[in-house]
């Protein structure tokens, strides 16, 4: 499954963006603060519409942590609720839709329980009518192709999820950012030893190791790898190229079908390893039908997966680069297909 | 690394090395500034070029942009060549585009215009149109026989594949003192008239455009 365009209405600080003819492998850029991160949060609430929680671990991501219902104000535009958040995006030529909204208090005595009716003098003493909303949660109302439409609501203050018990979500979505992607997630690692992947995922290793011949699991889910010296090293004291191309490899064999968001890409890569790194992906995304889309700063990113990729597919055009920039108000997504890539990398033409 | 990209408000794009030279000399001749002539690799990569400088993030500061071709075999189709590559990438950032070579367009904040060498019409190149500017001289007599001379000698294939405007230039700039290399070190070692009447139209083109 993968998304062929995505929509995106008032959500951070975009006003309206839409991204089209996405492919297997997809790279934002753009200028700092040009909305690259909003977007991957953006597709992660699509992508996870039934689960609400979301919309509070896409802060935790950026470490903000939400403290009250009044902080989901960071997910709306201008951060103003009035501005209510509208995403969508197709797969395989189905839509699916979510909009999420604020939840205002409604009027209840200080008690929680029903005010009684006030009458005689005491009415002089309550006659008037506030205008300050105070809000209590988010609403997420979600769709999908069938316009059959479900509705999850998520509270800090209640410390309240309300869930669709009807709805099955079927699209398998990952988001690594740049922090907790360092983790190796030894579940997923697992599941790629059970692969049979081994001996490539070391191939891949070398490029950043040499000396790396062999991956265990230990018997408290810690990985351990050989690197030629006279007993195994648990991989977290390892440098970070090693163990975000691991984390990479590990969570595109767990998102098999699915969708893969990456923020910053680049992150913990020498540029010499860039290469190495995105052939992996490269296979890897085509063994398990995975989509990635990431974002990158970097021109020797761009240039790895472009070079990688002419290598592997000449004559295909299944990757995609999107500068992401400020056109007025709405947000544009100038899109470039894999010749374009290839061209203005070979005549060393700025694409960020 | 040294990244390509967009400098100048005012933009040329020109179809190979040779000319990317030649109208950088030209258009200091002419008192302009500002410009930054852009070289296309070939008339087969003008929609790649222009794509991708237009849509790079540095385009929004760009307020003209022109294009120089040739016409090769006919002007006409030339210009309706460039015309579709103008049409279809401003459906991904707006450019205006023009109905006919030399008109020079505003729109949106917008300068554009194309010219095909050598005058809008027919066929030819810009060497034809420097060749327009030399062939009073004594010397291109002398181009003249030589051309003459040794084309005798080809087969029917050499007669087919031989380029004749630019064997003329090349034969011309080989009776300079010194010898200049290709048409763009002419241009920089003062060999073309740019005053000359056959360079009117271009010099009108460019003076509109850009000033």
């Amino acid at each position: 499954m993968k998304y062929q365009s995505i929509m995106i209405e008032g959500f951070r600080g975009i006003t309206s963006l839409e991204i089209k003819d996405l492919k297997r492998i997809n790279l934002l850029v753009g200028r700092n603060n040009c909305g690259k991160t909003s977007i991957l949060e953006a597709i992660f609430l699509l992508s996870g519409m039934s689960n609400p929680q979301l919309a509070v671990n896409i802060h935790n991501f950026r470490n903000l942590i939400l403290t009250n219902d009044e902080d989901f104000n960071y997910m709306f535009n201008n951060m103003n609720f009035n501005n209510l958040i509208n995403i969508s995006g197709h797969i395989e030529g189905k839509q699916r839709k979510l909009k999420i909204s604020p939840i205002y208090e409604t009027y209840k005595a200080d008690n929680g329980s029903q005010k009684e009716i006030i009458t005689g003098q005491n009415v002089l003493n309550s006659s008037y009518v506030s205008t300050v909303q105070v809000v209590e949660g988010v609403s997420l109302d979600f769709t999908t192709h069938n316009n059959k439409n479900f509705k999850n609501e998520i509270r800090i203050k209640e410390s309240k999820l309300k869930l669709s018990s009807d709805y099955k979500e079927e699209l398998h979505c990952s988001y690594l950012n740049p922090v907790t992607s360092l983790n190796v997630n030894e579940k997923q690692m697992e599941k790629l030893l059970v692969q049979k992947d081994l001996s490539k995922i070391i191939e891949v290793l070398k490029g950043v190791e040499p000396k790396i011949s062999d991956i265990r699991m230990g018997a408290k889910g810690m990985v351990f790898v050989d690197i030629g010296e006279d007993k195994f090293y648990p991989v977290n004291i390892m440098g970070d190229g090693m163990r975000r191309i691991l984390n990479i490899l590990a969570s595109i064999s767990d998102m098999k079908n699915g969708v893969l968001l990456i923020d910053e890409f680049e992150t913990g890569l020498h540029y010499s390893s860039l290469k190495v790194a995105w052939k992996a992906v490269l296979s890897a995304c085509e063994k398990y039908n995975v989509q990635i889309i990431t974002t990158s700063h970097s021109y020797e990113c761009i240039g790895a997966l472009s070079k990688s990729y002419a290598e592997m597919d000449p004559d295909g055009d299944n990757i995609r680069l999107y500068r992401i920039d400020k056109d007025g108000e709405n947000h544009k997504a100038y899109m470039y297909n894999s010749k374009l890539i290839e061209s203005g990398i070979k005549d060393v033409i700025e694409v960020r | 690394m040294k990244m390509k990209d967009i400098i100048e408000k005012n933009i040329l794009f020109v179809e190979g090395k040779d000319e990317c030279y030649f109208f950088n000399y030209f258009h200091k001749y002419l008192g302009l500034s500002g410009i930054q002539v852009i070289d296309c690799e070939g008339t087969g990569n003008f929609k790649t070029k222009l794509q991708l400088y237009v849509q790079s993030d540095a385009f929004k500061t760009v307020k003209t942009v022109g294009f120089i071709r040739d016409a090769d075999s006919n002007a006409e189709n030339a210009f309706a060549s460039l015309r579709k590559i103008i049409k279809e990438t401003s459906d991904i950032r707006y450019l205006p585009v023009p109905k006919k070579p030399s008109e020079i367009i505003s729109d949106k904040g917008l300068k554009l215009g194309v010219f095909i060498m050598p005058n809008n019409s027919g066929a030819g190149m810009l060497e034809s149109l420097c060749i327009e500017t030399i062939k009073n001289e004594p010397v291109y007599e002398c181009v003249d026989k030589f051309i003459n001379c040794f084309t005798r000698l080809f087969t029917e294939e050499e007669k087919e594949k031989f380029r004749e405007h630019k064997s003329r230039i090349q034969s011309y700039l080989a009776t300079r003192i010194p010898i200049a290399k290709s048409i763009a070190d002419g241009a920089q070692k003062k060999y073309w008239n740019f005053d000359h009447e056959g360079f009117s139209e271009i010099n009108k083109f460019v003076t509109e455009l850009f000033s």
